[in-house]
């Protein structure tokens, strides 16, 4: 995945809500068309932040980073391409800009 | 009532062993969905069941039910209002104070309105109000007795509201004008039908609601039967809750009839694809019919969302003046437990009293419960009830009738 690539979010496709007290942060998103529960964590929830933001790839990359100072840059960019995959084969987001 | 007659008691043994082993199958899987708008009210659940069953503490409430109006055109026995909605009668928000409680809603990321009243549809800015919720895209729930709705609102809202979850429940309390406007104080079944109709002519997904009381406990399958002629999408039963007016409604003695109207419906279900589907059914049932009890398991128990209440942990109420409390039936002066427009919701939700009492748990030492095996299901049922009957949340449900202490519950 192309760091400077630009996600859109299919906002009618799922609602989201971010638990900070459960299992140290857990993100809850409902998929409307697949009638599926996905999980995932406080970077799951930064991201979509971030895509709601209307931020490309590598800016969340960056934003997240700094948020994390004690994590690898290359473990975080690594999470970020994988949830941006997986929420891409939901539908959930579609790429605007390569 | 020649449909109830069909079952023996091997049959409700049998149904109720079904009904439960099935219950459990599906919702062991809490994604599982087995119709379209139980789907998202599961993925409310699994949010639900962590501040219940986990007692882990949500942000904010999952659900908020809001009052966006006292006015209501009809006299219920069974309000669980009282003559708080005639003492206040007139008493509405303004469209701009409306708007902001909305936006507040949103902030706090609540995923589901509930909008209720009075009846709602008295309202003359509705449409506006959830022009603005779904703006947001948050779920709706509008509850309305059905008697004001018209086409001009129907078109509106089909543009509007989510079609695949989005709901609206109406209140149909018998098969006839008799029995439900005599439960609804005023003549109204005829244009409850009309807007019934209405509904199901629109793309909008319509829950029929009968509300069983002393009065037309005997009629819940013509009730359904006339539901299913209506072409509805679901119907539910829930037995009603001596709260409010309600208080001085009398027991349902014949709790036998009840049960196997329920079972009946349930069977239908089971066997007919094309039948209306029945929710709220068994599950709740069970909660008041010690003799289904037996079917539970008493070991390792699974967690699944059979009965409980979300009150204060994972859902609250605002009513028509921005009062927040845990719920409907509990909507009395010691659990209020602020007003939107002195505090923001989401600060009212994480520090209360009022909230607290109900989330570190109801204290059963001294009742019935303690000695319970099957409190691990139930959790003490409605602590509205328990409260209105006892004044105490500490208290069974007063639709408990089950006797820890008895051997055999055999049926009325």
């Amino acid at each position: 995945m192309e760091k400077k690539k630009k996600f859109k979010i299919n906002s009618r496709k799922f609602i989201y809500r971010f638990e900070p007290e459960i299992d140290g942060g857990t993100l809850f998103i409902y998929n409307f068309d697949k009638r599926n529960v996905l999980k995932s964590n406080i970077i799951g929830y930064k991201i979509i932040k971030s895509l709601e933001g209307d931020m490309r790839v590598n800016e969340i990359i960056k934003n997240i980073t700094k948020d994390f100072p004690g994590v690898e840059k290359e473990v975080i960019k690594k999470d970020v391409i994988k949830f941006l995959d997986d929420i891409e084969k939901e539908n959930l987001v579609y790429i605007i800009e390569q | 009532m020649n449909n109830i007659n069909r079952l023996n008691e091997s049959d409700i043994e049998l149904l109720a062993k079904s009904y439960i082993e099935d219950y459990f199958k599906k919702y062991n899987g809490l994604n599982k969905g087995f119709h379209k708008y139980i789907s998202f009210d599961n993925f409310l659940d699994i949010l639900c069941n962590y501040a219940i069953y986990e007692r882990k503490r949500l942000k904010s409430p999952v659900t908020v039910s809001w009052d966006i109006t006292a006015n209501c055109n009809l006299k219920c026995l069974h309000c669980y209002g009282g003559n708080r909605h005639y003492k206040e009668y007139g008493f509405e928000l303004s469209t701009e104070a409306c708007h902001k409680v909305i936006d507040q809603m949103n902030e706090a990321n609540v995923l589901r309105i509930i909008i209720s009243g009075g009846e709602a549809f008295l309202r003359k800015d509705l449409i506006e109000l959830l022009d603005h919720i779904k703006s947001y895209d948050i779920g709706v729930e509008i509850l309305t007795n059905g008697t004001v709705i018209d086409e001009e609102h129907l078109k509106k809202m089909e543009e509007i509201l989510r079609l695949d979850h989005d709901i609206v429940q109406v209140s149909l309390d018998g098969p006839s004008p008799e029995i439900h406007d005599k439960q609804r104080g005023i003549k109204c079944f005829n244009k409850v039908l009309r807007g019934i109709k209405l509904l199901v002519e629109s793309k909008i997904i319509t829950i029929l609601k009968m509300t069983v009381t002393n009065i037309n406990y005997k009629y819940i399958v013509e009730t359904y039967e006339l539901a299913q002629e209506l072409g509805v999408d679901a119907f539910a039963t829930e037995e009603v809750r001596h709260v409010g007016k309600a208080k001085t409604l009398p027991d349902i003695h014949d709790r036998k009839e009840l049960l196997i109207a329920s079972l009946e419906l349930i069977k239908r279900n089971l066997e007919m694809e094309e039948s209306v589907m029945y929710i709220n059914g068994l599950h709740s049932y069970i909660f008041n019919y010690p003799e289904l009890r037996k079917y539970l398991p008493k070991k390792n128990p699974p967690q699944v969302p059979l009965i409980k209440c979300p009150a204060g942990t994972a859902e609250c109420k605002i009513d028509y003046k921005g009062d927040v409390y845990p719920c409907d039936f509990l909507h009395i002066d010691r659990f209020k437990a602020g007003n939107v427009f002195k505090k923001n919701l989401i600060e009212i939700w994480r520090g209360n009293k009022a909230f607290n009492s109900l989330r570190k748990g109801r204290y059963f030492s001294k009742v019935k419960c303690s000695k319970c095996e099957f409190l691990y299901f139930c959790r003490g049922g409605c602590p509205g009830s328990a409260y209105a009957k006892f004044g105490t949340i500490n208290a069974p449900d007063p639709r408990c009738k089950y006797n820890p202490n008895r051997k055999n519950h055999n049926l009325r």
